[in-house]
């Protein structure tokens, strides 16, 4: 079929490396990076060489992680030092299979072992390795790597918690299918001794889930008792106790009505549907602390002419401090070098280094991009900008109101009408037959528990959730779906978010530059990760790249080499007030030869995307730390009117702003946004975010663009629309099944049927609810 | 019918067996992570080999 069509126009090829279809235009090769990768590690010798160099050039970035004192708090084994990692952009098993190949690529790995469900890695390091030439092997690769603290998120306690989880579930299940074989006899007309012998076998196979498997119930349930807010897992102790105590009682008084089967089933399906959802439940990124955001534990202060290192938590106010190249700033200050060039991104996700000019003030975290500097230090530790903000956003964290979920509320409803009935039932029938009136409350008690609420509500969660999962859309709790449909006010970050966060090259003066200058200049930016180099390989990829002898990269300044003799050098130079353009002129023995010109554009899909949503919400809101100019005019490309835009916001101004709108929905990447997005009821986070609004937001999305926040709302009401599905089907059983037992028509029998009915039904209609969304 | 008094211990053991052999195999880290080794799978280090071989 594809015979006959244009190369520009999508087809299906065979991927050179792992031979699986993909759709592609005509010269890919392959299907995803990892797979062009390692068919360049298995197929060219110089590449792993050059992707060592490669690797060396971003080690600094990783450097802080080499001392001791931080590696500590990573550390989960120490003989050999083991860490863990989440990986972002994990996407297939090539992928898998890349990673687990780094002990070929860096000779300090001894060990790797990805975990595909949660994105995460397991290293082996030699003691003699340097975590950081790990770090930036795997950035090489293609993967952020994250590193995780030891204990909070991931191994060994959560291991634990799930194989003990898995343990109560199997034990369950044991128990209850060996219930139910004894039970069949007994539905089919046995009776007598032996039946009374099943009878009791029952009740000893019904003891382990009771004491057992049910445990985590009974530690829920009692929380919800101690805080006073009912939850479903009350209604399930209750009915769990009930239906065991019956059927203990009449199994005493010789008489037939014997639950033990339909309870241990009950628990049991719970219980699967709780497994489900744990599993898809992502591990999470730890919070970061003030330490690791400044990242060094030395500073240089001056003392009597002198450099002295001095641990960071004793600087003061007005000590003079000097920071080298590469080096992170230890405390907010004033800069008294001339002129330095200053990495912001922690503080505004913008990658591209600002000037500052003597006397201006620099921050805590942010990156020293020019050689060397000093400043005056005005503020330190939490007094600092950063430190402020995570302070606050610890505090955020603990007034966030618990949100309490529409299963939540309605088991609140059911539990009270529910004993209720019972309560007044048995008052009303004790007259008539004491025991009847006990045997059929208590029977009301164990079929009309949420039983099909308690089990419908998490499947359907968690089957939406891995749905999200396989379209890049990690969410943190299954509470977020209903969040999201309450949702009224979306506000967007713009750097980064609404735009596409690199580089496109815009225009070049001359307007035609040269093809030989163009090599020289693609020469020159060869190997390097600025976003400036970014651009220009994407813009000139049909050309290539000159050789270039004594290659020279200053960070934030530019790049310099020889070629042919003649000395270029390619200097980055930012004009802000003309709408963010990013200006970089290319000098050749010193004398300028032409501009390029790169600016940081509107997604494709972003004005489209905001139409859509412009129908269903009723503010959407620009926040930006930007140039008021360079923000109205994104506003206008997005039809997005100017009083909605905000610019010029630091943290705390975009956190206030987000408090005037209740029931609001943010999407943002940088640290600024960290502070907004935990206050807000969703938080999202997008491809590419620092780590400080990763671990503060609910949704994370692992596929760049915006795309995905369209599908995440679709998901959500899709998830929504189910649970609601599940809640009539159960409601409808609970009535069905309350009105029958009130009657005394409900004997064992009835039970075990209805039972696997309900769940029947509510399984369809979660699978049913969960069809793929595109 | 009275070996049945005979069958049911050694039906509750048999199950009892097979939960023990669960619990040990959960314990072991076997359900750990249920997605990586499925595909882990796909790709064994021989066929690479021979590519590395061919070409150098």
């Amino acid at each position: 079929m594809s015979i006959g069509l244009v190369s520009s126009v999508p087809q299906t090829k065979i991927c050179d490396y792992c031979h699986s279809a993909f759709e592609a235009q005509a010269e890919a090769r392959f299907c995803c990076l990892a797979c062009e990768k390692l068919y360049l590690f298995a197929n060219e010798n110089d590449y792993r060489n050059q992707s060592l160099d490669r690797a060396a050039s971003l080690q600094n970035k990783y450097q802080h992680f080499d001392e001791s004192a931080l590696q500590q708090s990573y550390l989960i084994e120490k003989n050999p030092r083991q860490f863990n990692l989440y990986l972002e952009g994990i996407q297939c098993s090539s992928c898998i299979h890349l990673i687990e190949k780094l002990p070929q690529f860096d000779d300090g790995v001894l060990n790797a072992v990805v975990n595909f469900a949660n994105s995460s890695l397991k290293i082996e390091l030699k003691d003699t390795a340097n975590l950081s030439k790990t770090l930036a092997v795997i950035e090489d690769l293609g993967y952020r790597p994250f590193l995780l603290k030891a204990g909070e998120n991931s191994d060994p306690l959560r291991k634990k918690e799930n194989q003990d989880f898995l343990i109560r579930l199997g034990v369950a299940g044991a128990c209850t299918g060996n219930i139910m074989l004894f039970v069949v006899p007994i539905y089919s007309g046995l009776t007598g001794t032996l039946a009374t012998v099943f009878n009791w076998v029952s009740l000893v196979l019904f003891l382990p889930i009771l004491f057992y498997s049910a445990q985590p119930f009974y530690k829920s349930a009692l929380n919800s008792l101690r805080y006073r807010s009912l939850s479903i897992d009350l209604p399930i102790v209750i009915a769990l106790w009930s239906g065991f105590l019956l059927s203990l009682y009449n199994l005493i008084q010789n008489r037939p009505e014997i639950y033990f089967d339909s309870t241990a089933g009950f628990l049991f399906l719970i219980l699967c549907s709780r497994y489900v959802l744990r599993k898809i439940q992502n591990d999470f990124l730890s919070q970061p602390n003030l330490q690791e955001i400044l990242k060094d534990s030395f500073a240089d202060i001056q003392n009597q002419n002198k450099w002295q290192k001095t641990p960071i938590e004793s600087l003061k106010t007005d000590d003079i401090v000097r920071v080298t190249h590469d080096k992170t700033i230890p405390a907010d200050g004033i800069l008294l070098s001339s002129k330095a060039y200053i990495d912001f991104s922690l503080l505004t996700g913008e990658s591209v280094p600002q000037l500052c000019h003597q006397g201006s003030k620099v921050f805590a975290g942010t990156k020293v991009c020019s050689d060397e500097i000093t400043l005056q230090v005005k503020n330190t530790g939490s007094q600092t900008q950063i430190g402020s903000l995570l302070l606050m956003l610890e505090q955020s964290m603990y007034q966030k109101t618990p949100f309490a979920t529409l299963t939540d509320r309605l088991a609140q409803v059911l539990i009270i009408t529910v004993f209720t009935i019972s309560a007044v039932f048995f008052v009303l029938y004790f007259q008539i037959s004491p025991h009847e009136a006990l045997n059929r409350a208590l029977a009301l008690i164990v079929l009309a528990c949420p039983c099909a609420l308690a089990f419908g509500t998490p499947l359907a969660q968690g089957l939406a959730m891995k749905n999200a999962k396989r379209l890049g859309i990690i969410i943190k709790s299954p509470a977020t779906f209903e969040k999201i449909l309450r949702i009224e006010n979306i506000f967007f970050d713009k750097t980064g978010t609404l735009t596409e966060g690199d580089l496109q090259l815009e225009q070049t003066f001359p307007a035609q530059l040269t093809d030989e200058l163009k090599s020289i200049i693609l020469g020159l930016e060869a190997q390097s990760h600025h976003p400036v180099a970014k651009g220009v390989r994407k813009a000139w990829s049909h050309l290539t790249p000159a050789p270039i002898l004594n290659r020279i990269e200053k960070s934030g300044i530019g790049v310099s080499g020889y070629h042919q003799g003649h000395f270029y050098e390619l200097k980055a130079t930012s004009i802000p007030q003309n709408r963010g353009l990013l200006q970089v002129e290319c000098l050749k023995d010193s004398f300028r030869v032409g501009y390029i010109y790169f600016a940081d554009k509107l997604r494709e899909e972003a004005p489209e995307l905001i139409r859509q949503l412009q129908r269903k919400y009723k503010n959407l809101i620009i926040l930006s730390g930007d140039q008021p100019g360079t923000v109205r005019d994104i506003g206008s490309q997005c039809g997005i009117l100017p009083d909605l835009t905000f610019s010029s916001l630091r943290a705390e101004d975009k956190a206030r702003l987000v408090h005037q709108y209740p029931r609001s929905l943010m999407i943002g990447d940088g640290a600024n946004d960290s502070l907004a997005l935990s206050s807000v009821d969703v938080g999202v986070a997008v491809q590419g975010s620092v780590e400080l609004s990763l671990c503060h937001s609910d949704v994370y999305f692992t596929r760049s663009g915006l795309k995905p926040l369209m599908q995440l709302i679709q998901i959500s009401e899709q998830a929504q629309r189910t649970i609601q599905r599940n809640i009539a089907i159960s409601l409808l059983y609970n009535s069905i099944g309350g009105s029958l037992a009130l009657l005394g028509f409900v004997s064992p029998w009835l039970a075990a049927v209805l039972m696997p009915l309900s769940t029947g039904l509510l399984v369809i209609s979660s699978f049913w609810g969960a069809r793929g969304v595109r | 019918m009275n070996i049945i008094v005979l069958l049911i211990p050694i039906a509750i053991l048999l199950a009892a067996t097979f939960v023990t052999a669960f619990i040990w195999s959960a314990r072991k880290g076997q359900y750990d992570d249920l997605d990586t080794p499925a595909m882990r799978i796909i790709f064994d280090d021989e066929t690479n080999k021979s590519v590395k071989g061919k070409k150098s």
